[in-house]
């Protein structure tokens, strides 16, 4: 079926094809036949033109030649007597003519040729002779051997009568020259020579002969022959023509056009009668169009006619492609939209579970779109009703069973699709009640306004409504959150607020008692002292709270850095131990295993964590007890991740399991007699715990009330490798150390993290091991380089033990004294038993390695000093330099180096004070570039150019921080010799001067 | 606190000042002076008023000093302040206000060190 279709289509398309092809062919054909003719017609128009000129100038040429031949007659002088070639005749010598014959009374013809005379008798009674005695002068054809070629060919004669004494005598006949004549009527067509015959008609001819004479004046080609215009016609034709002629000469028409049929094609002809009597020179003249020239324009013509037709037919395909190819494109879009249209529907399809087609008017239903009822519950179409009564049977609740039922009634359904309603939803539970369904009622047709036709669509969204449920709980759970984050934050604020308003109420009371006791001193000193602890305390409790909320806000971000853990412990000694020692408590600092000293972490944070630990400690552990602080190395991980812990121990009041399970809560201090005295935020444990999480770490409390507390640390930091390679110990020259102290544990420790650090140590348990060794490796000429004592020994302590190795060392050494304690009140007695500097325990090889190098820089540094001083010595600067503290700064480096200098605060100033001074009072000048009122470059100029006697030769150096190559070439240009770097500094400054000396 | 704690907590450059100031003390003595220093009021009453070359000035003074006492910090917002009040602009933004924190961080840490010093 389809493809009769196609076929019908594809009829239809090219129906206009086979109606055009055809009538373009007719039209073609009779374009062909119209210019054939329009040719032909022209043709002759051109070919009757020709040869009516021919006949015309026929005429004159003859009319002229018979004028010619007449006056010869009238010269010529016949002896009548004598019958013979007149005399005076052998004289003439016509253009016209080739010769002139004289034919006598007698009937004897005289030729006269090349000087000899021919006489031969008359044959026969010839027309000229008749009509030349008569007195009549004409025109006459006659066969003639061609001079030429030999053949026999007509040409034409002019006769006339000769006259002696009044007496008709003989007749003269001039023979035309044969070129002369065809001279004149060469005619050709389109370079092809025409056929012009010339005829004398003898129409009437009493012997009947309808031709005559037939002379060809001019033939075409050589195969033209002189033949009759008959010849080649019919019987009828021969008579048509005839007549027509005939009538022709009767009515002295212009000419007859006459069409040839030969085998070369139609042969245009036209026949005109030469001027003159007719009766007595019936000539007519037939001049022919070359039918090869017809031909070959009728050629071009049906060519050029091809050529348009081809043309049209081209268009014409090119019109129908055209439109199948648009045809085409617009198939394919409405296949493309077809598909699209499924795509949607089944998309519908999936989306909704049934498709029923309602018409309200007549009140029946169907399930469309491939679509069934569930069950057999009602047919697949019918009475609305039945539907109806299916769909609320199918309602769970009994409240949609009358409520929604009552919406499906027609009338219901035509009344909610008002014009401005165009889709009614319903949802309700079905069945076992589980299910949901939604029932869309979609306006299809109206009619006035009023719905007729509708789509019922069912969906079920059992899925969606459980989630929209879900939802509405998890939204009930999250204000139920919020509503408890809101009541902990008031909590939180009431109970901020209580604890701020107890110092605060302290510092009011307190500063009203003060006032009352203006006049007791003591009294006033005692207030003060309360309201100063009191403030102190609402400040901490103020900045925890601050850390707090940075905390719980989430602001507080770490800020990882890399750090030492000698810094870390030093930064925690610093804060704790006066604190400690205060209470009179022991505090101590270890590490255990260590193998790395700088990590990646923040510093600042693990520092707070620390000390709210260690204060806690420190605050509740009585006088005289122990603290102690551990770091630990637990373990590692990949990438150098390193499990630390920092374990921190006091043998203190302890805590209560009580209040260790809300330890880390705000605002929780275990209350009791003990407790009652001791100040706090009660924040400061729950920051720690928020920081330690922040970390990722974990934080572990073991406490027992009367016995002591211990937290435990833990933290994962990344550790920073610091490849040792030792160099530190070349540069100084440092190739052996000893290691002094009773606890062999801590040497091996010192010896294992030297090691590391790429150098071997030995040790040695009490001072007098030491002094042996020492004395050893001098006497081996391997005298230690650094002696690490410990200051605390049985037997020789540190520093007796220091002045017995400084005795066998002599200056070369460095002696160090290793404590735990404050070296204070020792560092006297220490420094004059030889010691050079102090470090605190634990050992870490970064802090010995800094203090190694400030006692060895300090020494080298005062070496420098006084070989530095020589060049600048005694030397007077003018420092031109707008800033103050810049202008001491120099000011101060210069006297140090033994150098004077004024100082000028600008350009201007400075010019003022070199013009003004004594010469020979400054040795050089140092410019500031960037200054008010007059800058650098032009201040050096007005130096240059002043009159002051040192004013070409006194060094003048920039000084500026725009080391650019141009800067250089421009301090130059304006008259310095030398360009100083910023920040200045004595080695650049001397380098300078040395520099400027030297070129001197 | 010590001048290498100072240093430290401002972002300075301890080794190259050591280095050209000899001394310690001598470190402390000018950057406690840095205090009195007017090149960082000058600069912003100039940015107040508008007045381009001398904000420039100011500008280009405090990177000087700042320069000369190692305060590294404070030197890298001062410089780059400065090279835009070059130009005429007095769009400093970003930079000034990097500018005026690290100023705060560097005056606060004088004052800590004066006072560790009482």
């Amino acid at each position: 079926m389809k493809k009769k279709k196609i076929n019908i289509r594809f009829l239809q398309r090219f129906l206009p094809a086979l109606i055009v092809v055809p009538i373009v062919a007719v039209f073609f054909a009779m374009f062909m036949i119209n210019n054939y003719n329009r040719v032909i017609n022209q043709n002759g128009e051109y070919v009757a033109e020709t040869a009516k000129q021919t006949a015309s100038r026929l005429s004159s040429e003859l009319n002229t030649a018979a004028a010619t031949l007449m006056n010869v007659a009238a010269l010529c002088e016949v002896d009548a007597a004598n019958d013979s070639y007149p005399e005076n005749l052998k004289n003439v010598n016509s253009a016209i003519y080739e010769n002139i014959d004289y034919v006598s009374e007698n009937r004897r013809i005289f030729r006269y040729s090349g000087g000899e005379e021919v006489a031969e008798p008359l044959t026969g009674n010839p027309e000229y002779f008749e009509n030349g005695m008569n007195n009549i002068t004409g025109v006459y054809a006659e066969l003639r051997k061609d001079t030429l070629g030999g053949s026999q060919t007509r040409v034409l004669n002019v006769y006339t009568p000769v006259k002696s004494d009044g007496r008709t005598v003989g007749v003269l006949i001039g023979r035309f020259s044969e070129a002369k004549l065809r001279s004149l009527i060469d005619i050709k067509f389109f370079n092809h020579p025409s056929d012009i015959f010339l005829y004398r008609l003898d129409l009437t001819g009493e012997n009947n002969r309808e031709i005559e004479d037939i002379v060809l004046l001019i033939g075409s080609d050589e195969n033209v022959k002189e033949e009759s215009i008959f010849a080649n016609l019919g019987e009828e034709e021969g008579k048509a023509l005839k007549a027509a002629l005939q009538k022709l000469r009767d009515e002295n028409g212009p000419g007859l056009m006459y069409n040839f049929n030969t085998s070369a094609g139609t042969e245009t002809a036209y026949f005109a009668y030469v001027p003159g009597d007719h009766n007595v020179h019936p000539w007519l003249v037939l001049q022919t169009f070359p039918a090869a020239v017809t031909a070959g324009m009728t050629k071009v013509v049906n060519l050029e006619g091809l050529q348009l037709g081809l043309g049209l037919v081209l268009s014409l395909a090119l019109y129908i492609f055209f439109i199948l190819i648009m045809n085409y494109i617009q198939n394919k879009q409405l296949v493309k939209d077809n598909r699209d249209k499924t795509y949607v529907v089944n998309a519908l399809a999936m989306l909704y579970d049934r498709f029923i087609y309602v018409n309200l008017t007549d009140g029946t239903y169907k399930y469309i779109a491939d679509t069934y009822p569930e069950g057999e519950r009602v047919a697949s179409e019918g009475n609305y009703a039945d539907l109806k009564a299916d769909i609320i049977a199918n309602f769970k609740d009994n409240y949609d069973k009358k409520k929604l039922g009552a919406k499906l009634g027609i009338p219901e359904i035509v009344k909610e699709l008002d014009s401005e309603t165009d889709e009614l939803r319903y949802e309700y539970r079905t069945g076992s009640g589980s299910k949901w369904e939604d029932l869309s009622i979609i306006c299809l047709e109206r009619v006035d306004g009023k719905a007729t036709e509708v789509l019922f669509a069912r969906q079920n969204i059992s899925a969606l409504k459980q989630k929209e449920l879900q939802s509405q709980v998890m939204l009930k759970e999250a204000f139920r959150a919020a509503e408890d984050a809101n009541r902990a934050k008031s909590d939180f604020l009431s109970n901020m607020s209580h604890d701020i308003r107890t110092p605060m109420n302290a510092v009011l009371g307190f500063s009203a008692l003060l006032e009352k006791s203006a006049d007791k001193p003591e009294k006033v000193l005692e207030y003060s002292r309360k309201i100063n602890a009191s403030g102190q305390h609402l400040l901490g409790l103020i900045n925890d709270i601050l850390d707090m909320s940075k905390i719980e806000s989430g602001k507080i971000t770490l800020n990882l850095s890399e750090f030492t853990v000698s810094d870390l412990l030093d930064e925690i000694n610093s804060v704790i131990a006066p604190q400690a020692k205060a209470k009179r408590q022991t505090l101590q600092l270890k590490t255990y295993d260590l193998k790395h000293e700088n990590y990646v972490g923040d510093k600042l944070r693990i520092n707070q964590i620390l000390n709210n630990i260690l204060s806690n400690a420190v605050k509740y552990t009585p006088e005289g007890g122990n603290i102690e602080i551990s770091i630990r190395y637990t373990g590692s991980h990949s990438d150098n991740i390193d499990d630390i812990t920092f374990t921190v121990s006091d043998n203190g009041i302890g805590m209560s399991d009580e209040f260790l399970k809300v330890i880390y809560e705000p605002f929780e201090r275990e209350d009791n007699s003990l407790t009652g005295k001791i100040q706090g935020t009660g924040l400061g444990m729950a920051i720690t715990k928020n920081l330690v999480d922040l970390m990722g770490g974990t934080i572990d409390v073991k406490s027992k009330p009367g016995v002591g507390t211990t937290f435990t640390v833990n933290l994962q930091l990344r550790a920073v490798e610091h490849t040792d390679d030792g160099e530190f110990w070349k540069d100084y020259n440092i190739k052996r150390i000893l290691i002094v102290d009773d606890e062999e544990d801590v040497c091996k420790n010192v010896c294992e993290l030297l090691k590391y650090a790429k150098m071997n140590a030995d040790y040695c348990t009490d001072g007098h091991k030491a002094f042996d060794a020492v004395k050893k490796s001098v006497k081996d000429k391997k005298p230690y380089d650094v002696v690490l004592i410990d200051l605390k020994m049985p037997g020789l302590d540190g520093v007796e033990t220091a002045r017995l190795l400084r005795g066998e060392l002599g200056e070369g050494a460095s002696l160090f004294i290793l404590t735990a304690y404050d070296w204070e009140y020792i560092e006297e007695e220490a420094e004059k038993a030889g010691v050079d500097g102090f470090m605190a325990k634990p050992f870490f090889v970064s802090v010995f390695k800094q203090s190694i190098s400030r006692i060895r820089r300090r020494v080298s540094e005062e070496q420098q000093a006084s070989a530095q001083n020589n060049v600048l010595q005694g030397m007077y600067f003018l420092v031109a330099e707008d800033n103050e503290l810049n202008g001491e700064i120099m000011q101060e480096l210069l006297e140090i180096s033994g150098a004077k200098c004024d100082i000028a605060s600008n350009g201007k100033e400075a010019v003022k004070m070199f013009t003004e001074s004594p010469a020979g009072k400054y040795d050089m000048i140092l410019m500031d570039i960037q200054m008010p009122e007059l800058d650098g470059y032009g201040a050096t100029r007005a130096i240059r150019e002043s009159k002051h006697p040192s004013a070409k030769k006194i060094p003048i150096a920039a000084m500026t921080a725009n080391a650019f190559a141009d800067d250089v070439k421009r301090a130059l240009k304006s008259g310095m010799n030398a360009h100083i770097a910023k920040p200045v500094s004595l080695d650049v400054l001397k380098a300078a001067v040395e520099n400027i000396k030297l070129k001197k | 606190m010590t001048v290498r704690e100072f240093y430290d907590v401002i972002g300075g450059n301890y080794a190259d000042t050591l280095s050209r100031f000899l001394s310690e003390e001598r470190m402390k003595r000018f950057a406690l002076k840095f205090e009195a220093d007017p090149s960082f009021s000058d600069l912003c009453a100039a940015l107040e008023a508008k007045d381009a070359d001398e904000a420039f000035r100011a500008a280009h003074t405090l990177k000087g000093v700042c320069q000369n006492l190692g305060f590294d910090c404070l030197y890298r917002p001062a410089f780059r302040v400065t090279e835009i009040l070059r130009s005429g602009d007095l769009n400093v933004g970003a930079d000034m206000d990097e500018l005026r924190t690290c100023y705060g961080v560097v005056m606060s840490a004088v004052r800590a060190l004066r006072e560790s010093d009482s």
